[in-house]
């Protein structure tokens, strides 16, 4: 899986290409973590183009969420992905975890 | 995976069932994988613990909201498995998997022209040109019943089927399939008719001993010649056809049953023929309670009867001298096996479902044999 990440102006986008698993949920932990080192505690991870996610995917994400509110700030989702979704829902991770439809809609309304 | 895997080899080779070796590797992936899934969530709900702590320090409201109950299990399933991101073991799980799963995507085989779409779908399968074979080990029990309620289910069931494959893909017909296989699979089918030929069969015993009216022309010698002959190698056929498995229960069944075998040819014409339900039944898994079910055998009970006052009537009118003794004599035999015949369902309504070995059991009176030669599912 690839990942790749773009700061502008109110918040940084994390994007992953291919499916967040057990190989590529630690790539995903480093990401999140420099950007947040960087000083952008606002993240939206972008999964419009992740197409499956596992256990290891889904916990890193809860520790990407748990890193960047320990730096002051949040961790959105969008464009999220039929798989991912029911993941979310099956696991209760839909009231953690809120989808938005697009990274822009994410810090839209603060 | 590698320590499974280096067991499985070794039991290989000295020679351990394939279908076990198999089971126990993939029994270890999947508490591998539950293993890892639980650790994943049990992090996650740290996490979650520590996200709640934070809010309640900042913004003085918090709740824990904590990981679905059957999260573990969902997400321990083969194809969400963490597991599957290692290819290599996802192509150890793929060899040893009996599934062809891409085979039958393409042709999509699936009849859903009856409920026993089992064997529509064998039948179609085998117009295709694949194959059967027999494999020699379990792959799966099946719940058989325990009562017989659910055992008239089930019979009603498999027969209204068979009858709707027959009327809708009467094998006779089917491009593809073998004149062997289109026999065998007719034989099948045609074997419910015999639920009309029962009826004359009760009834021409009773017609002779209570009226005197014989259903051949004669008991004669050229009679004789042709019966004796067809029975002798019919009961030969069943003891070759049978491998040393008694076949008397399925006899006892095949004509004691006519009153279903009759009621699915009438049910399942109605459905075929005229877009009638059929009154579908899934069959139940447990036991049915209830004392004896008398009513579910009425028709059998009445025939009995009927049988047994045909019985003292054929014997009074012997020796009023109203009928000759080699008719009574053959007419009272072809009674008494009757009887005997029905006397199986008196055995199955007073059964009382299975008890394992060494607490007193009975023999299962419900047995897997009879006219339908179907003994593959309990669905």
């Amino acid at each position: 899986m690839q990942f790749s990440y773009e700061v502008k102006d109110s918040y940084a986008e994390v994007k992953g290409v291919g499916r967040l698993n057990m190989v590529a949920a630690p790539k995903l932990r480093e990401v999140v973590a420099e950007v947040v080192a960087s000083g952008s505690s606002r993240v939206v991870v972008n999964l419009a183009e992740t197409d499956f996610m596992d256990s290891s995917g889904l916990g890193a994400l809860i520790g990407c969420l748990k890193a960047a509110r320990q730096a002051g700030g949040d961790l959105r989702i969008s464009g999220v992905q039929p798989q991912v979704k029911m993941v979310l829902e099956l696991t209760n991770m839909d009231r953690v975890l809120t989808a938005y439809p697009s990274a822009e809609a994410a810090f839209g309304n603060d | 995976m590698e320590a499974a895997t280096n067991s499985a080899q070794q039991e290989l080779e000295s020679g351990a069932s394939l279908s076990e070796i198999t089971y126990r590797v993939r029994r270890k992936v999947d508490d591998a994988v539950r293993t890892l899934v639980a650790a994943d969530f049990s992090a996650l709900q740290a996490d979650l613990e520590e996200i709640a702590a934070m809010e309640l320090a900042h913004v003085g409201e918090s709740g824990v909201t904590t990981v679905a109950g059957d999260a573990v299990d969902r997400m321990s399933d083969r194809e969400w498995s963490p597991l599957g991101a290692l290819e290599s073991v996802h192509a150890v799980l793929e060899a040893i998997s009996v599934e062809r799963t891409g085979e039958a995507q393409p042709i999509m085989p699936l009849a859903t022209i009856s409920v026993t779409e089992d064997m529509a779908t064998a039948m179609r399968l085998h117009a295709l040109g694949w194959k059967s074979v027999y494999h020699h080990e379990i792959l799966a029990n099946g719940l058989a019943p325990e009562d017989l309620k659910t055992m008239l289910t089930q019979r009603l069931r498999w027969a209204q089927g068979t009858m709707q494959v027959l009327l809708r893909e009467n094998p006779l017909v089917q491009r593809g399939l073998s004149w062997g296989q289109r026999l065998m699979y007719f034989s099948t089918m045609w074997s419910y008719l015999s639920g009309f030929a029962a009826v004359v069969y009760f009834a021409a015993p009773i017609i002779y001993l209570t009226l005197g009216i014989l259903p051949v022309s004669s008991l004669s010698f050229e009679f004789f010649v042709r019966f004796i002959p067809f029975m002798v190698v019919n009961q030969l056929l069943f003891l070759v056809a049978g491998h040393g498995i008694p076949t008397w229960r399925g006899q006892q069944y095949s004509l004691a049953l006519f009153p279903t075998w009759i009621k699915s040819c009438t049910t399942a014409a109605r459905n075929v023929w005229f877009g009638r339900p059929l009154g579908f039944a899934v069959t139940p898994k447990a036991r049915q309670d209830g004392g004896p079910g008398w009513s579910l055998i009425r028709p059998q009970i009445i025939v009995a009867v009927l049988l047994a006052v045909a019985l003292v009537a054929g014997i009074t009118r012997l020796l009023v001298g109203l009928s000759e003794p080699l008719g009574t004599l053959v007419n009272t035999a072809w009674v008494a096996f009757d009887l005997v015949v029905l006397s199986v369902l008196v055995k199955a309504v007073l059964y009382k479902g299975f008890v394992p070995e060494g607490s007193g059991a009975g023999e299962n009176p419900v047995g897997p044999e009879g006219p339908e030669e179907r003994n593959a599912d309990a669905v």
